[in-house]
């Protein structure tokens, strides 16, 4: 009897722990969508209605689910064409230095969006951008304007072109050339090869990018709040926001259309996994042992100088706008000449930026949550692992389910959920640096979780067996064994998890206070502030301090971002 | 200490995998489960082990239970105090290979000057005496499957279980360590079960063999028993009868019967089997028991004597000490044959004439339960 109490108690207790991590947040979520007035807030009696949904068909919504959708749908679009071509690149052809090239397709994942769409704005908005400045001092007619539909679109495209690009560089490198050379031996030509071997070979992962891109641009809430915004440009992820924190907030509509927002990108990620058979994309890995790659020929040199564009485009036009923000004192700049003059550069903005008290506790702040979202997360992960992948206990397996879901949640419908979550609570954690760590727990509880598994899922149970045979027990099993065997799994799911909550800005948007705030949320408040020379001059430290522990950790980083 | 099974019986999900063997190996003997993969003779061992938990039965290790379904005893793996190799060797790659044979004395708190004394003895007994420092990554499977032996040695166990633990080595280096292996399990007087799909390793190892099919237990025996008295066709295929044809019987006269191919009407003398025989009967036949002559020209069907059948050779394949034919019979069945005659090769295309002495020839019933019905 008492091992049968203890049989259960151990998966029981990894339900609660994902129950209040995913389920309570949800169910939040959904319920107050269908109450008069928000949960826990004293503001009345509690009474069911339909009418939340009633609310939302106005033309304002409408709008903005229109913004959504052509906006990721342009995204998608833009970001499919420059991974997979670079995918191909990288993977197929003889283009130079391959190795820069899979470089250049991964590269925006380690630039928070944020940070990117702030350096945009400066880039590229209204007559002032630097872009149209050059423009204007070329004599050319035209500006660019990234304050707009086809502008978020574009951002969108730059910077998650690296998701598409992982799909299809693992899926590239996995169809072996001895494939299409057994089909070009029966007399295929290239291009019959292409549609007939790689193409259906790759094709499952090209529509697996397309759904997931979708549904990560549909959610996403920086970009469209930095540059759609200022020109009244809503996307539904904006409008929960405004429902969410503009008086008078409308909190029961806001859930509403979070439950639809959830539905739609559940429906997409539901979609995508059932194309990749259930795999996820981060397992498609690894180099295939390839042996002819494509030759371009006298396109070569072509497709590198496109692959040189995009890094100018992606990464070191940004970096100059935050260059010139941080180090230029006069942010009026009336001409392009003025744009590289020596005069009026200072140091000045950069060191009342890293002696601002708001900065440095932001940084301890976003060091202290996501290193706990870290240990915390992975200690979690592995557990759930464990039970799942070495046990027999009852209910494992849908707890791996369970450990997936938040890929289909919206970020910021999680952080309202997880919000509400902890108000109802009695424990003390609303306010504290916990509720953030469990905030990034709960949201990247899918990547890290999947780092762990795939590890311990590699290890032969034989070597683990061979220990309880030569008189172990379980816990010596896992400390002397298996522990050691996975710790790169152990060492990438903590370090993927510590750089993704670093860059988090969505869901911490609801669940930081005062003395609780990121780096990410300093930076968002003062872009809203308008005061842009101090957003240039933390984004510059926290791009270099991104890039710093991304390199440190990049052998645990491998595809799996 | 011996090793006693009674009444066991595993299934995973709905599949019954071990229904129902009794096993018994005696204290010092190597008892060998052989069958076919998927036969249950893994699960049978695991269950052993302590890996698995089977349904029901009971399970004994040096008079000691282990696993009692009807008295609730389920003693966990790591304190049955079993030695095991793994057919994968699973050797820990992050350890040295003096790390993997020290770590069960470790885990037991032994003395390090003890610990040292005993890994070192025992890596010198399995011959690796140089290699402790080198890392377990690092090995040829030769060297793995030796640590793996040495670490399953070194506690002492009171029995040692192998699950075919020469399977992925290549088939000189298997010669050489079946013999080491056997050598040394005598010499410790080891009690030991192991699991192979592999006649020969069978034949070699083993005081006692167990044939295993479908989870059930076809024979038991000493191997040259087993050898020349299969108890059905099932078995005589694990033993090296490659020519089995399903027969009905015709005549009997004490051990001696006659019976015909089903296939083609040829009729075949033989020796009935110890255990009785059914009409719907198998002919069991040694590749090297047959006799493989060129005809000589006019020779007709009816000119021949008992068990003698014009045949055309169809493949023929020079084996260093032997050749190996095949040849088909008028009436279309193709016959095995090994011949060690390599001076007067027959090549491929030739009339010939084949011939299987009587007492050579094996008329079985075709499974087990043919002899139940008996």
């Amino acid at each position: 009897m008492r091992a049968t109490l203890a049989k259960f108690a151990v998966p029981a207790v990894l339900y609660v722990v994902l129950g209040v991590l995913v389920v309570i947040p949800i169910v939040m979520i959904a319920v107050a969508s269908f109450l008069n007035v928000p949960p826990f807030s004293g503001a009345g009696a509690l009474a069911f209605t339909t009418a939340n949904y009633g609310q939302l068909w106005n033309s304002s919504i409408g709008m903005a689910a229109f913004n959504t959708f052509t906006i990721a749908l342009g995204g998608s679009a833009i970001a499919l064409v420059i991974g997979c071509g670079l995918a191909w690149l990288a993977a197929r052809t003889d283009i130079a230095a391959p190795s820069f090239v899979y470089l250049a397709g991964i590269m925006p994942l380690f630039v928070s969006v944020l940070v990117a769409a702030a350096a945009w704005s400066s880039l590229a908005s209204g007559h002032s951008g630097y872009i149209n400045l050059l423009l204007t001092g070329l004599n050319i007619p035209w500006h660019v304007d990234v304050e707009s539909r086809t502008g978020i679109a574009f951002v969108f495209g730059l910077y998650y072109a690296p998701y598409p690009f992982l799909f299809m560089y693992g899926a590239l490198s996995l169809v072996h050339s001895d494939m299409e050379e057994a089909a070009a031996l029966g007399g295929a030509s290239i291009v019959t090869t292409l549609r007939k071997i790689t193409f259906p070979l790759v094709k499952p992962a090209l529509l697996g990018a397309m759904l997931l891109v979708f549904a990560l641009m549909a959610e996403d809430f920086p970009v469209p709040e930095l540059l759609g915004q200022p020109v009244g440009i809503q996307t539904l992820s904006v409008a929960i926001y405004n429902l969410m924190t503009h008086t008078p907030t409308q909190q029961n509509a806001a859930s509403a259309l979070s439950v639809l927002l959830m539905c739609v990108t559940a429906a997409f990620v539901f979609l995508q996994r059932r194309l990749l058979g259930g795999n996820d994309y981060r397992t498609v890995t690894g180099k295939g042992m390839q042996t002819r790659r494509f030759r371009l020929g006298w396109a070569r040199n072509v497709a590198f100088a496109a692959v040189v564009g995009y890094v100018l485009v992606a990464m070191v036009l940004p970096g100059f706008a935050l260059l010139e923000g941080t180090f230029r004192t006069n942010l009026y700049i009336s001409d392009v000449a003025a744009l590289f003059a020596p005069a009026g550069l200072s140091f000045a903005p950069l060191i009342s930026a890293v002696t601002d008290p708001v900065v440095l506790s932001g940084a301890l702040n976003s060091l202290g949550s996501g290193l706990g979202a870290a240990l915390v997360g992975t200690a979690i992960f592995f557990s759930i692992a464990y039970v799942v992948h070495r046990t027999k206990l009852p209910g494992r397996t849908p707890l791996e389910y369970l450990a997936t879901v938040p890929v289909a949640i919206p970020a910021l419908v999680l952080g309202i959920g997880i919000l509400w979550t902890w108000l109802a609570s009695p424990l003390p954690v609303y306010g504290t640096l916990t509720l953030l760590s469990i905030g990034y727990i709960a949201r990247f509880l899918p990547q890290g979780y999947r780092a762990v598994a795939s590890s311990m899922m590699q290890v032969h149970d034989d070597l683990e067996n061979a220990a309880q045979i030569g008189g172990a027990s379980r816990p010596q099993i896992v400390w002397h064994i298996l522990l050691p065997l996975i710790r790169d799994g152990v060492a990438s799911s903590i370090f993927i998890v510590f750089i993704l909550s670093l860059r988090e800005l969505t869901a911490s948007l609801f669940l930081y206070t005062t003395n609780t705030r990121t780096l990410a949320i300093v930076i968002y408040e003062k872009y809203i502030s308008g005061s842009w020379s101090q957003v240039a001059s933390i984004s510059v430290l926290f791009t270099i301090a991104l890039a710093l522990v991304t390199l440190g950790g990049r052998r645990w980083l491998q595809n799996r971002v | 200490m011996s090793i006693g099974v009674t009444g066991l019986r595993k299934s995973f999900g709905d599949v019954s995998v071990v229904h129902g063997i009794d096993l018994h190996v005696d204290d010092g003997k190597m008892l060998v489960l052989l069958g076919p993969s998927g036969c249950g003779k893994t699960t049978t061992m695991r269950c052993i082990a302590g890996l698995d938990t089977p349904e029901s039965g009971r399970i004994s290790i040096g008079g000691k239970v282990v696993f009692d379904s009807a008295a609730g005893v389920n003693v966990s793996a790591d304190k049955r105090n079993v030695g095991m190799v793994f057919q994968s060797y699973a050797i820990w790659p992050h350890m040295t290979v003096y790390q993997n044979v020290a770590f069960s004395l470790e885990i037991a708190r032994t003395p390090r000057a003890e610990t040292k004394a005993r890994v070192e003895a025992m890596l010198e007994l399995v011959g690796l005496r140089d290699l402790g420092a080198r890392g377990a990554s690092q090995l040829s499977g030769g060297q793995m499957q030796r640590v793996a032996l040495a670490r399953s040695l070194v506690t002492n166990p009171s029995v040692l279980l192998l699950d075919e633990p020469l399977s992925n080595l290549d088939a000189r280096l298997r010669d050489y360590l079946r013999v080491q292996l056997r050598e040394i399990q005598t010499s410790l007087k080891i009690t030991a079960l192991y699991v192979t799909h592999d006649q020969h390793e069978a034949l070699a190892l083993a005081d006692d063999i167990v044939v295993l099919e479908a989870g059930e237990v076809l024979q038991r025996g000493a191997p040259i028993d087993m050898y020349y008295a299969p108890n059905s066709s099932a078995v005589a295929q694990f033993l090296g009868y490659s020519n089995i044809f399903d027969a009905t019987l015709r005549t009997r006269t004490g051990a001696t019967c006659e019976a015909v191919l089903d296939t083609c009407g040829l009729a075949v003398t033989g020796t009935a089997g110890t255990a009785g025989i059914a009409d719907a009967a198998a002919v069991c036949i040694r590749p090297n028991d047959i006799h493989l002559s060129a005809a000589p020209s006019n020779t007709t069907a009816s000119d021949l004597p008992e068990n003698t059948y014009l045949a055309e050779v169809i493949f023929s394949s020079f084996e260093g000490t032997q050749v190996h034919y095949r040849a088909r019979t008028d009436g279309g069945t193709i016959w095995d044959i090994v011949s060690p005659d390599v001076a007067g090769t027959i090549v491929m295309g030739t009339r010939a004439v084949v011939h299987v002495a009587a007492d050579r020839v094996l008329i079985l019933p075709r499974t087990r339960s043919d002899v139940a019905a008996q």
